[in-house]
């Protein structure tokens, strides 16, 4: 039954840009601070105040429009969603409505087998209201966050999986990362979406009715939302039934979404344009100026990772979402040429050793010169793989560079011919069973002998080159 | 020579602005004094016929009078220092009680100042307290007493110009901008302007250059200066615009007569008076009622009893506490208002209504501008009717059509001017208005000012 229906998904994110100072006074945004300290008669919606747009919300709206493709508005207003609730202190948010700032944009995102633009509907400007605190002796209310700038930005009704969804909700929240406009921090509430799930029979040109999924704070949860949601709306369906339009959440203790308010009760937010706010005026060249102060994007990068240092998407994919750890990457190949060696070292060891030591650092506490000396050590055969796994994680604690770390625990790699000749003689001696093995055709027998090599050189015995040793003087028995 | 302002035994609540500031200037006297002989003066006002909500508490405006006193002895006084001002009570006063004339914030007390008063106070002015706001066609603003010798009121659709009218002053509505709203309690945030009603256009002047001009609190002003007035008594080739009266744009007979008299007068001073088509002028009070409703609808949300003011004793849940709340704590004048309001935004009649009353506020915009091509000021009636409950029920004019005359400059922001013809018509006084166009204010001032000296003063 699921072959036969296709889903079609479409997100509302909601950012809060982490400019100083709020969108329409001069109270601080900073999170975390004691309830109520940082408002004013402004953001309390006092009688008689009035709102001053801060301009560097309008700058980083702009900036996260052009940084996903869209038409930049010339001119634009703001408007008023009237609606009665404890946590808005004027009875209606400002917001945009029908003027969006940004427009008509698109990103790119990484699909198992290339890539899927994903249509920008919008990306407007407003602000956030304050947060209700339910606690045993009542409600109360902490306006520090009524007034803190937010984009919202609207999808396309584009993306047809959850995954999709997911790398989409992936892709803005780097984006947004890599322009410094938001510290996208979910668990913060910086980041948050709202959800449109429809289904329809494949091939129907027409959408079906859609429900909407409210305040999703997290990637995961969203994910499984969208799975439920879709497959209850195909059962309800195929039951012959009809989808009610209505606006459900996701409730994670039953792992299910339930009604929040029918489209009956749906309410009326009666916009109309803010007559307290004149019209903003964009003009080309801030725009320009703007464009050119974007840095580089993760879709830019990651075609230039390719190119440059040739590794494959899933390899450069990791790198810029890694932003820092991209970086220590092209630093690394400033003194070393070998990228795949490279990668191949950040993305095993390095994450590994990255969430096992401290999950909040996201970067290794040494230098990227001195990670290429490294590298170097084992390009050159002076230290092992295998012993390199070891100089690595001590590197993690040492200031040491790694060469000195090799000289102190004695790691060196025996690379010296007559110096492996007479470890692999004794070896051979010290065996004579599995020298019979080998002889009688047991070729394994071999890994048993290079075994109790490296376990007489505590692993330092360069392998490649005993391993040739080892075979050569075996061949000579059969003979 | 020393020359003596201060006759032993006047009344100084009669006094304009500009004398009382030669009289303490002079040190005839001081603002103590002042004080006292206002406070005497207002105690004495028959309580049904009182203006103020809230009077500052004396202790206070004693201590403020003292340190005027002091500041003019050490020649550190602004312009306004000493001098007793009165405010409207949907203006914000810091520590001063602001009810807007409301029960809902019967308690609130502002912890700033509106922009306006805060110019005012910066220069010294005293807030002797906080006058209850007129509603339109009623003009309670001062009735018959005198009260301090200049006031800041609001104007959205002509309360303040009309208070003029019913008390014989002068009151201006600015162009929209040209005075900072905050501060001004919002209910027609498109509409609304402080502006000041004086006993003299001298005072007027000296006010409008103090209170006006940017301020970064209120991104609507405008940074256009104020033109301080040039005081000519020719009037040559001004052109003067009256609107023919007809069913549509109604005016009782008797005002009429009254409107033709001042034309006269204006035609006799020099200027060019010929009749105009301002046919626009019907529309003002359907766009008015539209508009400002739909802005207060909106702006007296945020008067839901949860941060401030009043809030109903018994609640079971949130929408109980908004409803009875604001049940209990509105007037219905502004529910009917809120109501209207709501109504024209909502989705299902947005079209219908708040964008068609938009579209028809462009057009009186063009309507007005037009004319301003020909005419440089247009003469019309502040109130279509003659003053009296009696004669009210027998007037043409409708309810709605009260503000007719006057919310034409609030739909268009023009500013608008009241001048007192100086004399009473049934007892009360009487007066007429001048629109012009935009930041032309100081046409306005000098055509009052020319009107002042040379018909009121030989009134007097």
């Amino acid at each position: 039954m699921i072959n036969q229906y296709e889903m079609v998904i479409g997100l509302e994110i909601h950012a809060e840009l982490k400019t100083q100072s709020k969108i329409y006074c001069s109270c601080s945004t900073q999170f975390g601070s004691d309830p109520n300290t940082q408002c004013c008669p402004i953001c309390l919606g006092l009688p008689g105040t009035l709102p001053i747009l801060n301009e560097k919300v309008v700058e980083y709206a702009i900036r996260a429009g052009l940084a996903m493709n869209c038409s930049i508005a010339t001119k634009t207003k703001q408007d008023r969603k009237n609606y009665f609730y404890p946590d808005l202190p004027k009875g209606y948010q400002i917001s945009q409505y029908d003027q969006p700032l940004c427009y008509e944009g698109y990103v790119e995102i990484p699909l198992k087998k290339g890539t899927k633009k994903i249509g920008i509907q919008q990306i407007h400007i407003e602000e956030d209201a304050g947060k209700l605190i339910h606690t045993k002796e009542g409600t109360f209310i902490d306006y520090n966050r009524s007034g803190v700038p937010l984009i919202e930005i609207v999808s396309k009704p584009d993306l047809s999986s959850p995954q999709e969804a997911k790398q989409y909700l992936e892709r803005i929240r780097m984006i947004l990362l890599y322009i410094g406009v938001s510290d996208c921090k979910m668990n913060e509430g910086s980041l948050r979406c709202d959800i449109n799930v429809s289904v329809r029979k494949k091939g129907d040109i027409h959408y079906g009715e859609r429900t909407e999924i409210k305040n999703m704070n997290s990637f995961s949860y969203a994910v499984k939302a969208i799975e439920y949601e879709a497959k209850r709306q195909m059962q309800v369906l195929e039951e012959g039934k009809t989808i009610i339009k209505e606006t459900r959440r996701w409730d994670e203790k039953s792992q299910c979404t339930v009604p929040m308010r029918k489209k009956e009760e749906a309410e009326d937010y009666r916009y109309f344009p803010d007559p307290d706010l004149p019209y903003i005026y964009i003009s080309e060249e801030q725009i320009e100026r703007i464009k050119e102060s974007l840095p580089e994007l993760p879709n830019e990068k990651k075609q230039r990772l390719m190119s440059t240092y040739d590794i494959n998407g899933d390899d450069a994919e990791l790198l810029i979402a890694n932003p820092k750890i991209g970086q220590f990457f092209e630093e690394t190949m400033m003194y070393f040429s070998n990228s795949l060696m490279a990668v191949n070292w950040i993305m095993g060891e390095g994450f590994r050793l990255l969430a096992e030591k401290d999950k909040e650092t996201e970067i290794f506490p040494f230098t990227a010169m001195q990670f290429a000396e490294f590298l170097q050590l084992i390009e050159d055969e002076t230290i092992s793989n295998s012993i390199g796994k070891k100089v690595f994680e001590k590197m993690w604690n040492a200031e040491e560079s790694p060469s000195h770390i090799v000289e102190r625990y004695g790691w060196k790699q025996i690379s010296n011919p007559q110096e492996l000749e007479s470890i692999i003689h004794e070896v051979l001696s010290q065996n004579q069973k599995s020298v019979e093995d080998y002889l009688s055709g047991k070729k394994v027998a071999s890994k048993a002998l290079m075994g109790q090599v490296m376990k007489k050189t505590k692993g330092k015995a360069n392998p490649r080159k005993a391993n040739e040793i080892l075979k050569k003087r075996l061949k000579e028995k059969i003979s | 020579m020393c020359q003596m302002y201060y006759k032993i035994g006047e009344k100084m609540y009669k006094k304009t602005m500009m004398e009382l500031k030669k009289l303490l200037d002079h040190r005839e006297i001081s603002s103590v004094e002042l004080i006292k002989e206002y406070l005497n003066h207002i105690q004495q006002i028959d309580s049904k016929i009182n203006p103020y909500i809230t009077l500052q508490e004396e202790k206070i405006l004693f201590q403020l009078a003292q340190k005027s006193d002091q500041k003019r002895r050490e020649g550190k006084h602004g312009i306004l220092e000493g001098i007793p001002i009165s405010i409207g009570d949907d203006i914000c006063t810091k520590g001063i009680k602001t009810t807007g004339d409301s029960r809902i914030l019967q308690s609130f007390i502002p912890p700033y100042n509106a922009t306006a008063v805060e110019r005012c106070i910066q220069e010294g002015a005293i807030v002797v307290g906080k006058l209850n706001i007129p509603e339109i066609g009623t003009g309670s603003f001062c009735s018959e007493i005198e009260e301090t010798s200049f006031v800041l009121g609001s104007d959205r659709e002509g309360e303040l110009r009309q208070s003029a009218y019913f008390c014989g002053r002068f009151a201006l509505k600015p162009t929209y901008g040209r005075v900072s709203r905050y501060g001004l309690m919002s209910i027609a945030s498109s509409f609304e302007q402080i502006g000041p009603m004086t006993k003299a256009i001298d005072d007027m002047d000296l006010i409008m250059k103090m209170i006006g001009g940017v301020d970064d609190k209120d991104p609507t002003t405008f940074s256009e200066p104020w033109i301080t007035l040039q005081k000519e008594t020719s009037l040559q080739n001004i052109k003067m615009g009256i609107p023919i009266f007809s069913k549509d744009i109604p005016c009782d007979f008797f005002i009429q007569e009254q409107i033709q008299k001042i034309a006269k007068q204006w035609n006799a001073l020099g200027a060019i008076v010929n009749e105009i088509d301002f046919s626009a002028l019907a529309y003002a009070p359907l766009v008015n009622q539209i508009l400002t409703s739909a802005e207060a609808s909106s702006n007296t949300a945020r008067l839901d009893g949860i941060r401030y003011g009043y809030r109903t004793p018994k609640y079971k849940s949130i929408e109980e506490l908004y409803q009875k709340t604001r049940q209990e704590g509105l007037e219905l004048g502004l529910k009917e208002k809120i109501l209207f309001g709501a109504y024209v935004l909502s989705s299902s009649h947005y079209e219908d209504y708040y964008i068609k009353a938009q579209k028809l506020r462009t057009l009186l915009v063009d309507a007005c501008k037009q004319i301003f091509q020909d005419y440089d000021v247009i003469l019309m009636p502040v109130v279509p009717f003659e003053i009296g409950n009696k004669k009210e029920g027998k007037s043409i004019v409708t309810k709605y059509q009260k503000n007719i005359y006057t919310s034409m400059a609030n739909i268009t922001g023009l500013p608008a001017i009241t001048i007192p013809t100086g004399y009473r018509l049934e007892g009360h006084p009487f007066g007429f208005q001048l629109m012009s166009s935009s930041y032309q204010e100081q046409l306005l001032l000098k055509m009052a000012s020319v009107y002042e000296s040379k018909i009121l003063s030989k009134r007097k």
